[in-house]
């Protein structure tokens, strides 16, 4: 599967980058581009097992289905994969350096071959995905910054 | 898994106006009245923005405020944020536009 990675320094203390993305999954939205809808959060406390529904703009087409949290170990690391759907692992690493934090995000992800045929080749699509990853961290740091 | 063209419930929001980052008008038509209170509300409050409700049609928070009106057939709704940094504004900004668009009313999203 193909993955990408991107990492961005945010002027915020740990916890509040943690929870920032780890307990409320409803502000996704927010920062995450094309993710346009998050519903259904329960239990409403972050743990191993909470799931979420999602709708995701994947370049044209809406693709819709469940997330379920897969791994948390406040404030150190957070993952969540989506379990119907478009099938994707997403791990962000939380690092705190003075008074900032070292956010690192890995998606591992399929790619529908309905959207490779559109894109014509991966190469294209994991750059755009690539792009995307940047955008949501650098929109992550501007919400999250004074 | 469901794949689509378009969002189940999604509004039509357009920007009919940018002045400078965080100033905004939108404009959404609507078949019956929107309450427009608890879509950006809770979009605000995700954002630990404090938001506090002016009147029926209105919402301040720590950047600013958003008025609106409540028509039958369609709102009007000004975002004027003028307080925090440009990118700060902006980034809130198209936060809300998308919860404008997208957020499901309090009661179907949870």
């Amino acid at each position: 599967m193909p993955t990408v990675t991107q990492t961005v320094d945010i002027s915020a203390p740990v916890d509040r980058v943690y929870s920032f993305i780890a307990d409320r999954p409803e502000g996704a939205p927010s920062f995450i581009p094309g993710l346009n809808r998050i519903a259904n959060v329960s239990p409403t406390k972050a743990d191993v097992g909470q799931t979420w529904e999602y709708e995701f703009n994947w370049f044209g087409l809406v693709i819709s289905g469940q997330t379920r949290c897969t791994a948390l170990d406040r404030p150190r690391s957070y993952q969540f994969q989506t379990i119907t759907g478009n099938r994707s692992t997403w791990s962000y690493r939380f690092e705190p350096k003075d008074a900032t934090t070292r956010v690192t995000l890995d998606v591992e992800y399929d790619v529908p071959q309905n959207m490779l045929a559109r894109y014509a080749s991966q190469g294209t699509l994991e750059k755009m995905n690539q792009e995307r990853a940047a955008e949501a961290l650098s929109t992550l740091k501007g919400l999250l910054e004074e | 898994m469901s794949v689509r063209l378009f969002h189940k419930g999604a509004r039509i929001v357009l920007v009919v106006r940018r002045e400078s980052a965080g100033i905004q008008s939108w404009w959404s038509p609507h078949v019956a009245p929107c309450d427009w209170a608890p879509i950006l509300g809770a979009r605000l409050e995700l954002l630990a923005l404090s938001p506090s409700s002016e009147g029926h049609a209105a919402l301040a928070c720590s950047l600013g405020r958003i008025e609106w009106t409540a028509g039958w057939h369609w709102s009007t709704i000004s975002v004027r944020l003028e307080r925090g940094s440009e990118t700060k504004r902006t980034l809130v900004t198209a936060a809300l536009l998308k919860a404008a668009r997208y957020a499901l009313p309090a009661t179907q999203a949870n």
